[in-house]
């Protein structure tokens, strides 16, 4: 050791504490970004003896992943509530009011009204315009399912762009991470950027990574099809242009493969496609089956003579009992005929079969078998999820039930898949953000440091200084 | 006669210091000189025959030393091609008239050439990679070294030859269920090729690995993968030669694939989801130069935009028996001496060689406040012999003056 090397060990001090600081000042400058992961300047010798400072990157893989893994979920549900929500305003909002069952009920009332009073044309026609609003509300709440069909399938369009765009950009940041790894640079701010975009990636679908030699990272969907190898895969999906009750919607391809559709209210999906895909392919065609049954329902059982009577449909038809007629919901209306002269619905005639062929006003046979059979039992199509055997009436209410159960389970499934999502966030939070009281007292060592190489070098300098004195 | 020569000893002396005072100068001046070995001085008597009644007082002979294989401290520097060695050995430079010299003075530069030159002109020596493989030293002659040139050359790409896939099947599937995943490869020309890995479920505990094209839908091999009641892998070898030739080449591009070495060792059948573990191959798309590394073997990598390095050139080292009686050349370079023993060339890392650090270079040796002790202490020994020179010298005028 001599003067020389106790000058430039401190020089190199300077050197050192001057990076050191600059990492704090880069954490604190970033406090706030929660894609930032805290750096930490560590110090280090080489064979040589020379002082060398290597930054490290906080990083807890196992949370990140179960982070990834919990904005796949959280990202799914809510996305699914949020198009429940959507119908559920279309139905009317908390208590449902314009939902067919409600309308369904205020015709059966005005029927029964009507039967009491059978000869006041103004209680007929009240009837007729209570049966146009049902036929109005099943046939637009069709289209409501129908719509949300289709705004499922274009916000599945455009993920799938996004997807794209993001799985092109996360090549860019793979290889600069690969790259900076080869070369032995500063690998931290694309590693940020990379796990960046696996977050932003993992809120479309659900994803599992596998990382390589030299820090190269695999993208696998949670069904392990790759998203991501070297190259990013193709993602491909046809938006379909209009959605009625037998369309089906085009799957989506990773890399040749379809994504599968997540299932149940507390839904099984793992990103956002996921859950649209549910949406688009399972909750809302099971939802428009119950509607297309309901308009069934009501054409049979206000039939007369084998041809619908009160309500009809595009087809004209009475179709066969129990089975699905798919579509038959939006095209379900009120006869025309019924409009312009209300008292077919006493004394029948619809189709030539008149039952109060004179015309008493006191005739109820037909109101009153209609009120009966709407609290009969009567045969629908299972494939509609619920109860077989009921009546329309029943039948109504348990479509509306059906709908509210998997709304509420959505939602209470949100709320807890959003709190295990802020628990993770936080947990990971933890490790890796930045704690500006830790960067302060960190600094205030910094500055101890500093000044203490300073005092180094006065005093080496003054050491020198006496030397120079001495040579005359 | 004792007077006289009590004045030349004097005069010796003074000479001695002289030369002393010279290495100090002289280490001073160079005390940031990167790789510079301190000179220092050491005496030796000179005694003439002496009868028993009379002194002949004789002299003192100066030797310059230089501390070569005294290690300065090293300092790091922001830039790659800056090297310093760790330990012995020397860097082969080559001057301006073509000779080989040693140094220790690493703070190369490309010059317009791409030649990685010093502060003093010297252009860095190593051998040259020959298609990957690490180059042969000549171990006494400087013969097959080159210069070590970085000019950036264009593209380059490598063609798969080898790779290793596995995943979990999961064991409960049906038979017949088919589970796919992809994995890209390089034909010789670096165009990328999709190869789908398909896994289909015969029997119980076991499956076939069809690995097919996905442009060409060519299927390229086929094994059965059969796997014992843990569901380790039974089928050995667990290898699967692709037939690369099976694969027109795309249109237009006249590049070939390689036959490929799939090794399947690592899949497994256990109970959870299909879950592929990355797989590797090697080979590279074309990719541009985006700089070079130095490890501390001595490779000099090139290193692609994609992130691939590559050998090009080993920087050779050289060291002697003692370093420390090469004979020092302007520019800080030693050339071998009558006495420092013959040169052996090597690479860093090994036998007596030391380590390369690059982006490091070695400081100075020399120790300014040494040098200023020393530089007193001579000053004093100076003045004292210019008194013994004094002293002789009066005595003589007091003689001469004897005779009137």
């Amino acid at each position: 050791m001599s003067l020389s090397s106790a000058i430039a060990i401190a020089q190199s001090a300077f050197s050192t504490t001057a990076q050191q600081t600059a990492t704090v000042s880069k954490n604190v400058a970033n406090a706030s970004n929660a894609d930032y992961s805290r750096r930490m300047a560590m110090l280090g010798t080489t064979a040589g003896g020379a002082q060398i400072v290597s930054i490290y990157r906080a990083q807890n893989e196992a949370l990140f992943k179960q982070n990834l893994a919990s904005i796949s979920q959280s990202s799914a549900q809510s996305s699914l509530l949020a198009d429940l929500e959507i119908l559920k305003s279309a139905l009317g909002g908390n208590d449902y009011e314009t939902a067919p069952s409600t309308y369904l009920s205020a015709f059966r009332n005005s029927l029964q009204t009507l039967a009491s009073t059978p000869g006041n044309s103004t209680l007929a026609a009240t009837v007729v315009a209570d049966a146009t609003d049902l036929a109005n509300s099943i046939s637009n709440t069709s289209a409501a399912v129908q719509d949300l069909r289709l705004g499922a399938d274009k916000q599945i369009a455009e993920a799938v762009d996004n997807l794209n765009a993001l799985l092109a950009r996360f090549e860019i940041a793979n290889n600069a991470v690969k790259s900076a790894t080869a070369a032995g640079t500063d690998t931290t701010a694309a590693l940020d950027d990379r796990d960046k975009l696996l977050k932003q990636i993992s809120e479309l679908v659900g994803i599992s990574t596998v990382t390589r030699a030299n820090n190269d990272t695999v993208i696998y969907t949670t069904g392990g099809t790759v998203l991501f190898e070297t190259l990013a895969r193709q993602v491909s999906f046809t938006p379909t242009s209009a959605y009625g009750a037998t369309t089906t919607g085009n799957a989506i391809l990773v890399d040749g493969v379809p994504i599968s559709a997540g299932s149940g209210a507390d839904t099984t999906a793992q990103g956002k496609l996921a859950s649209l895909l549910q949406l688009r392919d399972d909750i809302a065609p099971t939802f428009q089956s119950q509607l297309d049954e309901m308009a069934r329902g009501l054409v049979e059982l206000f039939q007369e003579g084998g041809s619908p009577g009160l309500f009809t449909w595009a087809d004209g038809n009475v179709p066969a009992a129990g089975t699905i007629e798919a579509g038959m919901a939006s095209s379900l209306i009120v006869n025309p005929l019924a409009k312009s002269n209300p008292f077919l619905l006493r004394d029948g005639g619809f189709n030539g079969v008149v039952s109060n062929a004179d015309g008493a006003s006191g005739y109820t046979d037909l109101l009153d078998g209609y009120i009966a059979a709407m609290d009969t039992d009567m045969t629908f199509d299972a494939a509609t999820g619920l109860d077989g055997t009921s009546s329309i009436m029943e039948f109504a209410a348990a479509s509306i039930g059906w709908f509210e159960q998997i709304r509420s389970a959505a939602s209470a499934a949100a709320e807890n898949k959003t709190a295990l999502l802020a628990r993770t966030e936080e947990a990971l939070g933890n490790v890796t953000g930045v704690s500006i009281d830790e960067e302060m007292s960190l600094l205030l060592d910094l500055e101890q440091s500093y000044k203490a190489s300073a005092k180094l070098i006065s005093t080496v300098d003054a050491m020198m200084a006496a030397l120079l004195e001495a040579v005359r | 006669m004792s007077l006289y020569g009590t004045m030349r000893t004097g005069v010796s002396g003074m000479n001695a210091q002289a030369n002393r005072l010279s290495t100090v100068a002289e280490n001073i001046a160079n005390s940031s000189t990167v790789g510079y070995k301190r000179a220092s001085t050491e005496f030796s008597s000179m005694i003439l025959p002496s009868s028993s009644g009379s002194y002949n007082s004789g002299g003192v002979q100066t030797q310059v030393r230089y501390s070569i294989a005294d290690q300065g401290a090293t300092t790091y520097t922001s830039s790659a091609s800056d090297l310093a060695i760790s330990g012995g050995g020397f860097f082969i430079v080559e001057g301006a008239n073509g000779q080989e010299y040693l140094t220790r003075a690493g703070a190369f530069v490309q010059d317009d050439q791409g030649n990685l030159v010093n502060a003093a002109g010297f252009t860095l020596m190593g051998y040259e990679y020959q298609a990957g493989v690490d180059p042969t030293v000549v171990v006494n002659g400087f013969d097959g070294l080159t210069k070590v040139n970085l000019a950036s050359e264009g593209l380059t790409a490598t063609g798969s030859t080898a790779g290793l896939m596995g995943a979990n099947l999961p064991s409960g599937a049906a038979n017949g269920d088919v589970f796919t995943t992809s994995l890209i490869v390089y034909d010789s020309q670096g165009n990328t090729r999709i190869l789908d890995f398909n896994y289909e479920k015969l029997a119980d505990n076991q499956w076939e690995l069809e690995i097919i094209d996905r442009t060409s839908s060519t299927s390229l091999g086929t094994a059965t993968l059969d796997f014992d009641a843990d569901g380790v892998l039974t089928t050995s070898p667990a290898t699967l030669t692709l037939n690369g030739g099976a694969i027109s080449p795309i249109a237009g591009t006249g590049a070939v694939l390689n036959d490929i070495d799939i090794d399947f060792s690592k899949t497994t059948q256990l109970g959870t989801s299909f879950t592929p573990d990355g797989g590797k191959i090697d080979g590279n798309a074309p990719s541009k130069i985006s700089g070079y590394q130095i490890d501390s073997d001595g490779v000099v990598y090139i290193k692609y935009a994609n992130g691939e390095l590559e050998p090009r050139y080993r920087i050779a080292l050289a060291n002697v028996q003692s370093p420390d009686k090469l004979v020092p050349q302007s520019g800080n370079v030693y050339s071998q001496g009558v006495d420092s023993g013959v040169i052996i060339t090597g690479f860093a890392g090994s036998g007596s060689f030391g380590t390369i650090l690059s982006g490091a270079l070695e400081s100075s040796n020399v120790d300014i406040a040494d040098e200023l002790t020393s530089m007193i202490e001579s000053q004093r020994n100076y003045t004292a012999n210019s008194k013994v020179f004094q002293t002789g010298s009066e005595l003589l005028e007091v003689l001469v003056n004897l005779k009137r």
